[in-house]
């Protein structure tokens, strides 16, 4: 199944190469929100908020073909988290 | 309150709307707003806002104008370099609208502090720069029961949201916690375009207003997005968590943090 995955901010940096806001990742059945962001080496240990659809949603959340799945920072203007390299 | 002759022209744009009229200005000149951080995004909204009729603007600003603030932060002038920020602000204010009583408050918020600040004003506008501060105002906002208009930029990238207590999500529904104290990311200094903060403060400046006036339908549970470089404004559903350390079912935060920054400045 194919997952549509935006990320905003500092986040933007663990998208593949080439893309600028979002990628489409093919996941197995079943995939939860948690493997893509393993996938994407997004740090967990970081506050995040992920929507799902347009609404909140889990790193447990289980994604569905055609989901778009959002994934935010938490950003405070002046210095932010960088991303960890890859 | 009856109004001057100056004021009734000052105000006729406003007066003249239904959803405003007289009373609406009345009530305007009678309300408090707290800003937080008189920078890039304190900046318009504080400009609007004075020019609106707000009648007290409470700003807490603890740091002086630095050469590069003023790409952005158009209460600065380039002869206000080194000047504490609250006195740059309350002067422009000012000179744009005597009516504002504009209170400067060249403090570190703590959480020793932040209770009687927001006792003395009905809304708060958040466009603070650093984590601490976002948490220690929204838990006094949700602590305090006052709607927090909630904004933040990053490089070409804006969000805006209004935190309502009671009646949608807090900043701690969205980010519990802030990184444990053993995990400090290393940390950037973020870019921003400067005309930015200018859309997203004056979206907070908006929202603050239609909070005191009571009209429309504010951010609540919503939170807008704003990417200048495709220009879209996305907007996003907001639940409340009823999980959340802070305003669920089952706080197990009770009173103020004062967090250290965790943020190291990278190599």
């Amino acid at each position: 199944m194919k997952v549509e995955v935006k990320l905003f901010a500092t986040f933007r940096e663990h998208l593949p190469p080439g893309h600028k806001e979002s990628c489409v990742l093919e996941l197995a059945e079943g995939a939860r929100v948690v493997e893509v962001m393993e996938t994407l080496r997004i740090p967990r240990d970081l506050p995040n908020m992920i929507l799902l659809n347009g609404r909140q949603g889990a790193p447990e959340s289980e994604l569905h073909h055609g989901d778009v799945l959002s994934i935010f920072p938490p950003l405070a203007g002046g210095l932010v988290p960088q991303a960890l390299p890859p | 309150m009856r109004f001057t002759e100056e004021q009734i022209r000052r105000y006729s744009r406003h007066i003249i709307l239904p959803e405003v009229g007289g009373k609406g200005q009345e009530r305007l000149l009678a309300s408090r707003a707290l800003l937080i951080g008189a920078g890039g995004l304190g900046s318009p909204a504080a400009y609007y806002l004075a020019a609106a009729g707000i009648g007290t603007l409470g700003i807490v600003d603890f740091d002086d104008v630095d050469l590069s603030n003023l790409q952005r932060q158009i209460l600065h002038r380039t002869d206000d370099v080194g000047r504490p920020k609250v006195e740059s602000a309350r002067e422009a204010l000012q000179a744009l609208n005597p009516d504002v009583r504009v209170i400067p408050y060249k403090e570190q918020l703590t959480s020793a502090n932040i209770l009687e600040l927001l006792a003395e004003h009905d809304v708060v506008v958040d466009g603070s720069d650093n984590f601490p501060t976002r948490y220690l105002v929204n838990d006094a906002c949700v602590i305090a029961g006052k709607p927090n208009v909630y904004g933040s930029v990053f490089r070409f990238e804006g969000q805006v949201t209004v935190f309502q207590p009671g009646q949608g999500p807090c900043y701690r529904c969205l980010y519990p916690e802030p990184p444990p104290p053993g995990l400090v990311p290393s940390c950037q200094e973020a870019g921003v375009l400067g005309v930015l903060p200018g859309v997203i403060g004056l979206v907070q400046a908006i929202e603050t207003v239609k909070v005191l006036l009571k009209i429309g339908e504010p951010l609540i549970g919503r939170l807008l997005t704003f990417d200048a470089l495709g220009l879209r404004f996305r907007e996003l559903k907001l639940r409340r968590d009823p999980a959340c350390p802070l305003c669920g079912e089952a706080p197990t935060i009770t009173q103020l943090i004062d967090y250290e920054e965790f943020c190291a400045v990278g190599p």
